[in-house]
């Protein structure tokens, strides 16, 4: 006998509903290790990770070939324009959330040293999107030193554009 | 197997541990409204600064949207809690609350996903008919379709399968690494707080390490199972609270133990008064034992009543009649007692495991 054939009215419904729910659920839990803070799979105290961020600034090399990287210590530089004013930068005045680690320290992991690598990635991108007026720095660069549960730090190093 | 399946689909029962639990969950998602108030407030609209959005960007929530949808939770989650078009109001919240963790993935917290897919399964059940603002105890029409609940049971197992499952497949859980790193890293707050050194040096040697990571993983991966079996249900609910009161002293989960606490109503049997409680009317401790367990009594699971001082022939004094007719006094009452009581469920094992031992000392 058909499912349907067997079910009458409501049951009906609510066997559609918890088809679609358990579906639903159960693809995401599925997936969850696609996604790198695996958001929806319930997987709670996944990784004892730790990392250290540091964030440098590429700015024109006084020699006039390339460019010199310069630390920004606690994600802070200054810069002046070419009519001499000086601007200030705060890694901090774009990114506020609490999910994302902070620089120059070494902190536990929160969700795993892939879910901070992304968001640490994904912060770099927005603060150079939002430095303006800042003329000297060409680049942001974030250098990373991830420990994953207690094995040896791996480095990993993004660089953003800063647009001019 | 259809016939059971549209048995289980249709199945009703009776609505006050529904009642109860909408209450808590309307208390537990006023607070995550207002602490995303008070985020509102100290760090501004998340949209101004670097967040990170599941959505496309035209979707994100502006600034008065998302306020306004704020505003609406936390006048929803009231109305959820005094019972006025809860189950609406339980959707609403819900949706909204994933709508906003969608808007922004920094703000994505298991427990807080969690308590908004608890929230939305209550919507599917009748929590309404009882607990409510008017009428909160009337049992004109408190009985209703008992499937979402059922869904709820199976939501709760999801969430621990889904956490022992992936540590059970991780090596580096299962050899008790992950479990080394954080005594490493959170090792001295224990010492801090005053636990021995020589004891957390002992609880940190690989030995004990494997042991309490296989202990994790076991406890998560029972309490998935068992709670989904009678026999082995009230276990894994102990179980179950004393690993989250644990989890809850040592790691900062935001709302998480009390969601899943709430959520263990969803294993609660909806029988009404199937329990007697008796007490000795003319003593001031009986008088005291059958006012507590009145006020204890959330779930409506016993009737209590004093005996009358002519009938009384009893020197003790409360009399338990359990929900399958066994009258029963002392200490097996007492872990009856516990047992249906949310507040006293933790005494439950240890009172049950002593009147069991108690009980063979007297016969042999």
């Amino acid at each position: 006998m058909p499912f349907q054939a067997g079910l009458h009215g409501w049951a009906i419904a609510r066997a559609s509903v918890v088809i679609l729910y358990l579906g639903v659920q159960g693809a995401l839990i599925a997936t969850a290790g696609s996604r790198a803070d695996n958001a929806f799979g319930f997987r709670m105290f996944n990784e004892s990770s730790s990392l250290e961020a540091h964030l440098f600034r590429e700015v024109d090399s006084p020699s006039g070939h390339g460019t010199v990287r310069v630390e920004a210590h606690d994600g802070k530089w200054r810069t002046k324009d070419d009519a001499g004013k000086l601007h200030r930068f705060d890694w901090y005045d774009r990114v506020k959330s609490g999910a994302v680690s902070p620089l120059d320290q070494n902190v536990h992991a929160s969700y795993g040293a892939a879910a901070q690598v992304e968001r640490l990635h994904a912060a770099l991108d927005d603060v150079a999107a939002h430095v303006s007026g800042d003329s000297e720095t060409r680049a942001l660069v974030l250098i990373l030193d991830v420990s994953k549960n207690g094995r040896p730090p791996e480095r990993a190093e993004f660089t953003a554009k800063v647009a001019q | 197997m259809i016939k059971r399946i549209e048995e289980w689909l249709n199945a009703s029962g009776r609505t006050e541990v529904l009642g109860v639990m909408r209450i808590a969950i309307g208390c537990l998602l006023f607070t995550q409204a207002f602490d995303a108030f008070g985020e509102l407030q100290r760090v501004g609209y998340f949209g101004d600064n670097f967040h990170m959005p599941l959505i496309a960007d035209r979707f994100v929530a502006t600034r008065a949207f998302y306020t306004y949808m704020l505003t609406a939770r936390l006048i929803l989650a009231v109305i959820v809690a005094l019972g006025i078009q809860a189950r609406p109001a339980l959707f609403l919240s819900s949706l909204m609350g994933i709508y906003v963790l969608l808007c922004d993935k920094l703000e994505f917290h298991h427990n807080r996903y969690a308590l908004l897919l608890y929230a939305f399964i209550l919507a599917l059940t009748p929590c309404d008919k009882s607990w409510r603002l008017n009428g909160r105890r009337q049992n004109v029409d408190q009985v209703g379709p008992m499937w979402g609940v059922w869904l709820g049971r199976l939501q709760v197992s999801i969430i621990y399968l889904g956490s022992g499952g992936s540590k059970l497949f991780d090596p580096d859980w299962r050899d008790g690494t992950m479990v080394a790193q954080r005594f490493v890293r959170y090792g001295h707050e224990a010492i801090d707080k005053g636990v021995p050194q020589f004891f957390m040096d002992f609880l940190a040697t690989p030995l004990m390490t494997g042991l309490i990571a296989k202990g994790a993983i076991f406890s998560e991966l029972f309490i998935a199972f068992g709670l989904q079996f009678k026999r082995t249900r009230r276990a894994a609910l102990w179980w179950g609270m004393i690993f989250h009161l644990m989890i809850e002293t040592t790691s900062a989960v935001e709302l998480f133990t009390y969601v899943t606490l709430v959520a263990y109503a969803f294993f609660v049997t909806p029988d009404v008064g199937a329990r007697k409680f008796e007490f000795d009317g003319s003593r001031w401790q009986g008088k005291f034992l059958g006012r507590t367990i009145r006020l204890l009594d959330w779930f409506s699971r016993f009737e209590v009543s004093a005996w009358s001082t002519e009938t009384a022939t009893s020197k003790h004094l409360c009399v338990l009649t359990r929900r399958e007719g066994t009258r029963v006094t002392g200490l097996d009452a007492w872990a009856g007692v516990a047992e249906a009581t949310p507040l006293l469920f933790l005494a439950w094992a240890p009172t049950f495991i002593l009147a069991g031992v108690l009980r063979r000392r007297a016969k042999a």
